[in-house]
């Protein structure tokens, strides 16, 4: 069976610097992994790979068994549809507004879009988060954590089966954290996979089939949490429990 | 020895550059051919591009352009005069402004305002993790930022070169009536007379050049910026002088093919 992901020896970065190395890993559909590591240990830089920015040096990476890098504009734009990328940062095109902003996957993959039904479910999520109306403005104009919470919106909208996220809690007060996570937990019973690159506790405990621990730009090891738990710590990491998912979502 | 091995490493910097530069440029040829599907979110910054380098710098144009029509008269007129040949001023104007300084000047005036604006922008966008942004969705930083900007360049150097053209000829029949009042068809119907097929050719010809030029110049240049802010300075200087390098040497090489072969 063809597996939904797959990395295949991929290595990325310099001769001095080499940032992964001999990355090779494969995620079911349906399933969620969260990579966890110390910040130089590359699991941004894996994400990275994975979304479509970074090009690795060798090795390749397949997803529902095409190679992401390879084919025509057609293909990768396939692809790319199917996979949604939520930055550590509220990362957004900072010379058009915010509406713009939501609906440019939108209208690059889906030409033909219904504004309404699009719009509809925008509101929704502004709704839900809590946004108020902010769509006008431009991106310099609103707080980062508002930026950041846009991020995940222009993910949803798309309906991805697989979305990547970079820090998901980063940047995000508690109440909006705890938002995040229920929303990620929503999609993920619905059947959407997730790749999440963080050490929070809460994240893992919510979303995490397998645990991807990474150390200087290499898989330590791969842990089935169904089966074994999450650790409390592995070597000096320590999962941090902030928001106590368990117990309040 | 240490001087030679400076040589090679720069010659061998210069040449990979080159080479970039070369695969970049005919990755947006082949992107331009495929713009009109992506028109959904191009086209918006193709309308902007065209906005900003051609309406927003009328003003500016029309200053440069009356001045310089109006000063070639004065000199024309006080130089040709002393010899009894002023009928000989338009063909100065046609051989000075319509052949060379137009397109020449606008270019400038387009790197200026233009060619400093895309590379700071793209640059920035580098560094603000824009083009990752792009990158993610699926969307090539080329065909959105690039192609889109390279088409409204050469649209509006083109349009501003015409303008340019008619602004200074304007201006010379207006600094000339100071001298001598002049008819104003008789004025130009002696201008047109002294113009040649050539000279319109030549100068859609340069537009089209220097506009393809400078925008993939000054996008190389701003999408060559790494992580680091401080490289969008470094990145806008080193457009500009390569852009202005790459005009002055493809006017040199158009007019020697159009008007010395």
């Amino acid at each position: 069976m063809t597996d939904f992901l797959e990395l295949r020896e991929v290595n990325w970065g310099t001769v001095e610097d080499k940032v992964l190395m001999d990355i090779s890993f494969s995620l079911s559909e349906g399933r969620s992994a969260v990579i966890c590591g110390s910040p130089d240990s590359g699991k941004s830089v894996l994400l990275k790979v994975i979304g479509g920015m970074l090009p690795p040096d060798t090795g390749q990476v397949f997803y529902r068994g095409r190679e992401v890098y390879a084919g025509n504009e057609e293909d990768i734009k396939k692809v790319r549809r199917e996979i949604a990328f939520v930055f550590h940062q509220g990362v957004h095109l900072a010379n058009i507004i915010l509406r713009e902003n939501l609906l440019l996957p939108v209208k690059y993959h889906y030409p033909d879009y219904k504004s309404r039904q699009f719009n509809q479910e925008i509101s929704y999520y502004l709704d839900y988060f809590n946004l108020g109306n902010i769509l006008e403005h431009r991106p310099a104009e609103v707080p980062e954590i508002r930026r950041k919470l846009l991020n995940f919106i222009r993910a949803f909208i798309m309906k991805p089966r697989l979305i990547l996220v970079d820090e998901p809690l980063f940047n995000l007060d508690l109440r909006s954290q705890k938002m995040v996570i229920t929303k990620l937990k929503e999609f993920r019973q619905q059947g959407t996979s997730f790749l999440l690159a963080t050490n929070s506790g809460d994240v893992m405990k919510a979303m995490a089939d397998e645990l991807i621990v990474m150390s200087d730009g290499r898989i330590e090891k791969i842990i089935n949490v169904r089966e074994s738990g999450i650790p409390v710590r592995i070597g000096d990491l320590e999962f941090s429990d902030l928001v106590g998912v368990e117990d309040e979502i | 020895m240490k001087v030679i091995v400076d040589f090679w490493k720069v010659l061998k910097r210069s040449t990979t550059e080159i080479f970039e530069f070369y695969l970049f440029a005919l990755d947006t040829f082949r992107r331009l051919l495929t713009f009109s599907r992506q028109k959904q979110i191009g086209f918006t910054v193709l309308l902007r591009q065209i906005m900003f380098t051609g309406y927003e710098a009328l003003p500016l144009i029309s200053f440069l352009a009356l001045s310089i029509g109006g000063l070639i008269i004065i000199q024309g007129y006080n130089i040709l005069g002393t010899f009894g040949q002023g009928d000989l001023i338009y063909v100065i104007l046609v051989t000075v402004v319509i052949r060379e300084l137009s397109s020449i000047l606008t270019a400038l005036i387009v790197i200026a305002r233009s060619g400093t604006a895309i590379s700071t922008e793209l640059g920035n966008m580098v560094t603000n993790n824009e083009i990752n942004l792009l990158l993610s969705c699926g969307i090539s930083p080329v065909s959105y930022l690039v192609v889109s900007r390279m088409v409204g360049v050469v649209v509006a150097l083109f349009t501003l070169t015409i303008y340019f053209n008619l602004a200074a000829v304007f201006g010379g029949w207006l600094f000339s009536a100071l001298f001598s009042p002049i008819n104003f068809r008789y004025f130009f119907s002696q201008l047109f007379s002294q113009m040649t097929m050539a000279d319109i050719l030549i100068g859609v010809l340069k537009s089209i050049l220097f506009g393809i030029g400078i925008a993939l110049i000054s996008s190389y240049q701003g999408l060559k910026v790494n992580i680091a802010s401080t490289e969008v300075p470094q990145r806008t200087i080193r457009a500009v002088v390569l852009s202005i390098v790459f005009v002055v040497f493809a006017d040199i090489i158009i007019t020697a093919l159009f008007y010395l072969i």
